[in-house]
Order: C-alpha cells, then structure tokens, then sequence
C-alpha cells in the first residue's frame, strides 16, 4: 500500500480480467441458451467462485513467490530461506498476499450471491458443506499443482514459463465439468489436472446433484497430489547450488 | 547498423540457450486455446452455427489465435519496465545506441527464433485439421495477406508496448502491464472470440479501435472472410495507429527519462 499509483493500476487490472471474465460468457449466452446443461446463473456462480479461488492463487502463491522462484533459483538467491529452520516448500511458495487480488475476491463473492440469488433453487445445509469441504480439496490440489510445476525449475535453468504454466492450467477449471466428460478430456480433467474441483464440482454439488463419488474423489486426490509434490520438492531442492562464495 | 546486427545476434544465441521457455510458450499457447475450444466444440453439439460460423471454421479460427500471436505478440514492458523499476536502465544509457532500436531488434531475434521452431509445427497442424475435417479453409492467397497484416501487427504492437514500458518510470510494478495486455487483446484483439459472435454495436465499437489488427483482421484475411480490396484500407488504418503510438512512445519516454533516477554504490 506504500505504492499508491501501482496499487490502484493492480486493482484495475484485476477488475478488468473479471469484467472479461463475465464478458466472454455473456458473449457465449448471447449465442446459445446452456451449455452442457448449466444455465448463465450456475456459471455465473461458478466463475464468481472460480474467481475467488484464483485471486487467491495469485494474492498467496503466484505474484511474490512462484512467479519469482525460477529466477531466484537460477541467481542463487533462495540460501537465506534454506537456512532458516523453517519447512522449505511453504517457506518460498507462501508469501504474505499480494493485496489487489485479495480486494478482487470481492467481485468473486458478488457473482456468486447474485448467481445464487436468481437460481431461485433450495438448497440443503449439508450440499453447503460438501461444497465447502470440495473447495477446500479443490484448493489443496491446485496448490500441489502449482508448487509442482513451480518446482522443475529446480531442473530447468530460468523456465520462467513453469508458473505460468500451472496458473494457466487452472483456467480449465473456469468451465463446466461436463465439457470434460468424454475420452481423453475426461481422464486429464478428473485425474490427471483435476481443476475441476476447484469451482465447478463445488458449483454442481450446490445446485445440480449431490454426488458422493465426487466428494470422495476429491478427498483422495488432494491427499494424493499434496503427498507427491512434498515428495517431488524435497527431492528436487537438492538440485539448488548457491550462487554465493 | 553493425552494432544493432550484433544486438540481434546476441539475442538469437540468448533465445538458443533458454530454448526450454519456447517449449514452455507452445504449451502455454495450447493450453490458452484449449480452454476456448473445448467450450465452443461442446456448444456446437447442440448448435449448427454460432454468428454465422461453422465448427470446422471456429476449430480453425481458435486454432490460428497462438500462431497469429506469436508473429504479432511483444512482451518487452515486462522485462525492459523491471529493469527500468530496478535502476538497470543506467548500462543501456551509457551505451552508444538508441535504447528503442537494440529493443526493436531483442523482439525481433526472440521472435524469429520462435516462429522458425513454431512453424513446421503448424504447417502439420493445419494439415491435420484438414485431413480431419476433409475439408480446406485456407487459400494461399488469404494466408499471405494475412501475414502481410501480421507483420503489420507486430510494427504497431511493438510501439504499443514500447509506450507501456515507459510508464514503468511512473510505477513501482510492472507486473500488471502484461495481464492488462492479455485482457484487452482477449476481448477487443477477437482472441476469446471472433467479432461476429458479438452485437452489432460491439462490433462496430471493436473495428474503431486499433487491437483488431493484432489479431481479428489477420484471421479474417486467412479464413478468406476478407479479400484483397479491403488490403489498402486495412495498411492505411494500421499506419496511422502506429504514428499514434509512436508519437505516444516518445512523449513518455521524453518525459520518462528526464524522472528517471539510478541509485547504488
């Protein structure tokens, strides 16, 4: 906040990406009336949600830490975190939060009230708290996806193509999961990446069915993924060579 | 001009050394028109048109986006603005040459490496698709005027992100420029989607404005939407955009420098 003019110029940037957001899918309705099923309230609940989870991706993880890590790693300039005692992977992957993006969760939680709110539609106290406890495996698994693409730059000198690679990913996670629900696009959505966790399973559960299999996937690949990538960090950090004498 | 040749050289050998980051650009432009695609390819199982275009010819449209991105796409603000933020700027002044022609020719060497790697891979691409759909969209023809307005594209995207990176002498984070860039190319440049899938109004809105070269325009010369007699029109337009910004370009960096301050031991 010390930075006023910049500050302001984050927080519009971060609006405009959710203005676009809502354009793009405006611009999709405008042409047809669902898609796969889901009308324009339920994806608009599902990007305010999807908006959410992404800001705060980029607030917590992506602008002051995983964005930086590649170059960090190749300067040689991570040994004062390495040196402290202190859990490596939460040390440089966890950073205090990027504040734009954390204001631009507002918006998020707007479009979901709003979407909500014309859906008309009852909904039970436990498909909130399914909701609730996928978004949080949802969010597990998005960090284990970012932190393990952010990590190969332990391997690749200066990549700094590998945290963007990851937040791009999540963008998968902004349609609904059934245009995923065939052949290869299945296995790579619901297994493989599975975005889907993030916004849209969570949306599904609020307001289409109440899916046990869902929930217990979710569980079971957060842990799963989470386990991996320590995995995959503790091995890979022994990669790093300082820079210094 | 020696001296520009030499800036040229370096980066092609730069971009030779770090080649893992154009693997990591196609993936990440796949991923981008992915996301599109498979939202469009399942709306047209219920849907035989969307504004006048066909599955065959959207697949081609969403298909084309990266590639036209990467002829026309510049991200110099990103680094050049760090550099400026960190006081760096200071080795490039005290060096003999224009600051804007050594990053005229950075862009350039990235950008030939790139395209010299993308394009077998898109030439297979495209005949794939049309093996695919047994049908051709593309016409020599449409493809050359297309890239004649690429290039175009790229000459007046250049001087647009020589005029971001100088407001990086006014602000402390350079960081948003680039997904600001990517907002504006997304919905006014006809990335997320073609103009004719928006209101009439809209597209009229969309057609005053100077992002539709970068993008839109090129894809309609290529997918034969656009013929050669509105060529003239088309360079005339782009020409005085690039005037525009380059007189904005120079303005800012006029007054730019003049605040500019470097401090160290």
């Amino acid at each position: 906040m010390i930075y006023r003019t910049s500050f302001f110029i984050e927080l519009l940037v971060e609006i405009l990406y959710i203005g676009w957001l809502i354009f793009y899918f405006k611009v999709v309705f405008g042409n047809v009336s669902t898609v796969s099923g889901w009308t324009f309230h339920e994806v608009l609940f599902l990007i305010g949600l999807n908006i959410v989870v992404f800001e705060f991706f980029v607030g917590i993880l992506y602008v002051w830490r995983l964005r930086l890590l590649p170059e960090r790693i190749k300067n040689g300039d991570v040994d004062t975190i390495l040196v402290k005692p202190l859990n490596t992977m939460f040390n440089l992957t966890l950073s205090s939060p990027y504040v734009a993006s954390i204001i631009s969760m507002i918006p998020g939680f707007y479009l979901m009230a709003y979407g909500w709110s014309q859906i008309n539609q009852p909904v039970s106290f436990m498909n909130i708290l399914w909701s609730i406890l996928v978004t949080i495996c949802g969010i597990t698994i998005g960090y284990a996806l970012l932190v393990g693409f952010s990590s190969l730059s332990f391997v690749f000198t200066n990549a700094k193509f590998l945290p963007d690679l990851g937040m791009d990913l999540l963008e998968y996670g902004q349609n609904p999961h059934p245009v995923y629900s065939t052949g290869l696009l299945r296995f790579a959505f619901y297994f493989v990446f599975p975005v889907i966790f993030l916004a849209s399973i969570p949306t599904s559960l609020l307001f289409k069915e109440t899916n046990g299999w869902f929930i217990v996937l979710a569980v079971s690949l957060a842990v799963l993924f989470m386990t991996i990538t320590i995995e995959l960090w503790s091995r890979l950090i022994k990669r790093y060579s300082s820079a210094s004498s | 001009m020696q001296k520009y040749l030499g800036i040229f050289r370096n980066y092609f050998s730069s971009s030779l050394e770090y080649r893992s980051n154009l693997i990591g650009l196609i993936i990440k432009e796949m991923i981008g028109m992915g996301v599109i695609l498979v939202l469009w390819v399942t709306i047209y199982q219920s849907e035989e048109t969307v504004g006048g275009y066909s599955l065959i010819k959207t697949v081609h449209y969403y298909v084309l986006v990266p590639f036209i991105g990467i002829i026309t796409q510049v991200q110099l603000s990103n680094e050049l603005g760090k550099e400026i933020k960190d006081g760096l700027l200071s080795s490039h002044l005290t060096k003999p040459y224009k600051l804007w022609i050594g990053s005229f020719m950075r862009v350039l060497a990235e950008k030939i490496f790139t395209l010299s790697m993308v394009l077998p891979l898109y030439i297979l691409l495209i005949i794939g698709l049309d093996r695919f759909f047994d049908a051709s969209l593309l016409s020599m023809r449409g493809v050359l005027l297309g890239l004649m307005i690429c290039l175009a594209g790229f000459i007046l995207h250049f001087f647009l992100d020589l005029a971001i990176t100088w407001l990086a002498f006014w602000t402390d984070d350079v960081w948003s420029f680039k997904h600001f860039k990517d907002i504006i190319f997304g919905v006014l440049g006809g990335v997320s989607f073609p103009f004719e899938f928006l209101t009439p109004g809209l597209q009229a809105l969309f057609h005053l404005l100077p992002f539709k070269f970068m993008y839109y325009i090129p894809l309609s010369y290529m997918l034969g939407d656009r013929g050669a007699d509105h060529l003239v029109m088309d360079l005339l337009g782009i020409t005085v955009w690039i005037g525009i910004m380059i007189s904005i370009a120079f303005a800012l960096w006029q007054m730019g420098v003049r605040k500019y301050g470097a401090y160290g031991g």
